[in-house]
C-alpha cells in the first residue's frame, strides 16, 4: 500500500517553524552562566523533534543539520560541556538556516550550501570540545 | 472488530502519518500528544497496542511504559517504542521499563504496517 507522504508536509513545516520559534525564544532567555535544565531539555527536544520528523518525511538536509545540532545540545544538557555565548550564537544562526531550509522546501528561497556546511562544521567543532567538570556550587 | 492502537508522539506530523497509515490498514487509532495524554487515554479506552515516542514534554515514553505496566489491564499489552534513539543503552532501558520492541525513526509507512501486523495481527 503506497501512502502519499506529501499530504503530511504542511503540518511538518508548521510544527518545525513553531519548534524553531520556541527554540529561539528559549535560547535568548537562557542564563549562560547557570542555564536552567528544563530550558535546555526543551531546546534539545525541539531540535530532536525536527530531526525525527524531517528524516521520516525525507528532508535529509534538515535531518542531518538538526542531528549535528542535537548532538551538541545533548552534551550541554547532560552537563558534559559547559554552555558558552558562542554556542548560543551558533544555535541561533543554525535556527535561521533551518528556517531558510524550510522556506526552500516550500518554494520560498532557500539557503546557500556553503552556509550550511559552515554552521555544521562550527557545531561539530563546538561539540568536540573537551568535557568540563561541573562548576562547584558557590558557598 | 478492528483493533485499537494508541499512537503517542509530540510531533503532529508523525501522529498524522502514523494514524493515517494504520487507519488505512484497518486499525482504529487513538492519538496522544505526550506520555501524560497517552496514559489518560489508555485508562479511558481499551487499547490493543501502544506505539510511543521517547522524547516528549511532560512525560516521556519510558515513564509512560512504566506507568502502563503498573495497570493490570496493560500488564501484557504490546508496547512498541517509535523513536530515533536506537542505542543499546536505550534499548536496555526500554526493555527494563517493559517495552515489547522498537521501530526506529525514520521509518516508512509500509514498515510500520508490517511491524504492527506481526505484533497484533
Amino acid at each position: 500500500m503506497a501512502i502519499d507522504m506529501t499530504q503530511f508536509y504542511q503540518v511538518f513545516f508548521e510544527e518545525s517553524e513553531e519548534h524553531l520559534a520556541a527554540m529561539e525564544t528559549l535560547l535568548l532567555d537562557l542564563d549562560i552562566e547557570n542555564p536552567d535544565s528544563e530550558q535546555l531539555n526543551a531546546i534539545f527536544r525541539a531540535a530532536h523533534s525536527i530531526k525525527g520528523s524531517a528524516g521520516t518525511f525525507g528532508f535529509t538536509d534538515l535531518a542531518e543539520t538538526t542531528h549535528i545540532l542535537e548532538n551538541l545540545l545533548d552534551r550541554i544538557r547532560k552537563r558534559e560541556l559547559g554552555l558558552r555565548a558562542d554556542m548560543v550564537d551558533a544555535f541561533l544562526e543554525c535556527g535561521d538556516l533551518l528556517r531558510g531550509m524550510l522556506d526552500g522546501h516550500q518554494g520560498r528561497g532557500g539557503v546557500a550550501p556553503d552556509a550550511v556546511e559552515a554552521i555544521c562544521s562550527r557545531l561539530r567543532e563546538l561539540s568536540s570540545g573537551q568535557s568540563v567538570a561541573a562548576t562547584p556550587p558557590l558557598l | 472488530m478492528a483493533k485499537t492502537i494508541l499512537a503517542v508522539d509530540d510531533s503532529a506530523s508523525i501522529r498524522q502519518m502514523v494514524s493515517f497509515t494504520l487507519k488505512s490498514a484497518g486499525y482504529d487509532v487513538v492519538e496522544a500528544v505526550d506520555g501524560m495524554d497517552g496514559l489518560d487515554k489508555a485508562k479511558a479506552k481499551s487499547i490493543n497496542l501502544v506505539l510511543t515516542d521517547q522524547n516528549m514534554p511532560r512525560m516521556d515514553g519510558l515513564t509512560l511504559i512504566k506507568s502502563l505496566r503498573k495497570l493490570p489491564q496493560y500488564a501484557s499489552t504490546p508496547i512498541l517504542m517509535l523513536t530515533t534513539e536506537s542505542s543499546d543503552a536505550m534499548k536496555a532501558q526500554g526493555r527494563a521499563a517493559g517495552a515489547t520492541g522498537w521501530l526506529v525513526k525514520p521509518f516508512d509507512p509500509q514498515k510500520l504496517i508490517e511491524v504492527v501486523r506481526k505484533v497484533i495481527g
